[in-house]
């Protein structure tokens, strides 16, 4: 009726996305993370600088060291195992910078998915209200944009001092068996249930 | 450089990959959300379930064949108290970060709403945290 995947479909997918985005970036998943680079772009791309900087020193370094290596002690010595150490220090020592444009990015193109599932699913008008639900729950339209703007906030802030969201703690902070996401999953999900039910018994 | 481009051009992807999956599954829906948190509709709750089900299988996998190590996050005082307030935001606007921004994509103009309020709540946090918490929060391990 509401054209929506099934379970296990869903499931495939938010596990594959979690699986791929480990792969392809070398880093967890998380939304708010991104939040927090966008928010703040000022202060994130002076760290980005600086972070690039140390690495690329360090790559600078690795290079001067094997240079000195050679001068001293000539071709032969580094034939396997200084060469080898040099390859095998490289991907630790420089994990990549994410920059913040990348995280904008990201944001940008969420909402951009958003917009072509719409076109495809044949639900692309514009909406002036969230959903019966919401509307019925919130009443008049000042009240609606109340409940929008605190509950942003709340959001916002909460993601912020929990350190994750529902990708980052929930998807993948608990497939990486992380004590701390289980624990953030179980309040939050929690406290929503409890909330949903209370409003669920007043209206 | 080269490398810079290739960062952004993953993190399109991964986020137009994101919006789509998000909207098909109905995490947008705010009915749809609604009806989970009551336990009337429980198929989203079963596809959150098994979309981290999936991924601990895989990466616990790679755990044990010591291809990858597992990411663990930081516990701190702020986690318990951080998903109370954003448990209790989720169900008052519908949203977590990501989907105010997708529903917006959608065409939902509200979301507007959420998404200030999303971003003065960040920047707070960040005030509250440096003028008074101090915490280690290893946000989504960015």
């Amino acid at each position: 009726m509401h054209g929506y995947l099934n379970w296990w479909m869903g499931g495939l997918a938010l596990g594959g996305i979690t699986i791929l985005f480990r792969f392809l970036t070398g880093r967890t998943l998380g939304v708010s993370g991104s939040w927090r680079k966008v928010a703040f772009w000022r202060q994130e791309s002076a760290n980005d600088k600086a972070m690039q900087a140390f690495t690329q020193n360090q790559e600078g370094a690795a290079n001067a060291f094997l240079a000195a290596t050679l001068a001293e002690f000539g071709e032969t010595s580094t034939d396997a195992g200084i060469d080898d150490e040099v390859q095998r220090a490289k991907p630790a020592s420089a994990k990549q910078v994410v920059p913040w444009t990348a995280h904008l990015l990201f944001l940008v193109c969420m909402a951009l998915g958003g917009l072509i599932w719409a076109v495809f699913s044949g639900n692309l008008h514009l909406h002036y209200e969230l959903s019966p639900i919401h509307s019925h729950i919130s009443g008049t339209f000042g009240d609606m944009s109340f409940m929008l703007l605190v509950g942003g906030f709340l959001v916002g802030m909460g993601t912020q001092m929990a350190g994750g969201c529902s990708s980052g703690h929930g998807l993948s902070g608990c497939s990486n068996f992380s004590w701390s996401s289980l624990v953030a999953t179980a309040i939050f999900f929690s406290t929503a249930v409890v909330v949903a039910n209370l409003i669920k018994v007043v209206m | 450089m080269k490398s810079s481009l290739r960062i952004h051009v993953i993190y399109a992807m991964l986020g137009l990959l994101m919006g789509i999956t998000l909207s098909a599954i109905g995490f947008t829906d705010y009915d749809q959300l609604f009806n989970m948190f009551t336990f009337a509709d429980t198929r989203m709750l079963f596809a959150f379930a098994s979309g981290v089900g999936l991924a601990a299988m895989v990466f616990g996998i790679l755990h044990v064949t010591r291809i990858m190590r597992l990411e663990k996050k930081i516990y701190h005082p702020g986690t318990i108290m951080g998903s109370i307030l954003f448990g209790y935001g989720w169900v008052m606007c519908g949203a977590c970060p990501g989907i105010a921004l997708i529903q917006l994509g959608q065409g939902k103009l509200p979301a507007i709403l959420t998404l200030i309020g999303i971003f003065v709540g960040v920047r707070t946090y960040r005030f509250l945290h440096e003028r008074y918490f101090h915490w280690d929060t290893g946000t989504c391990g960015i």
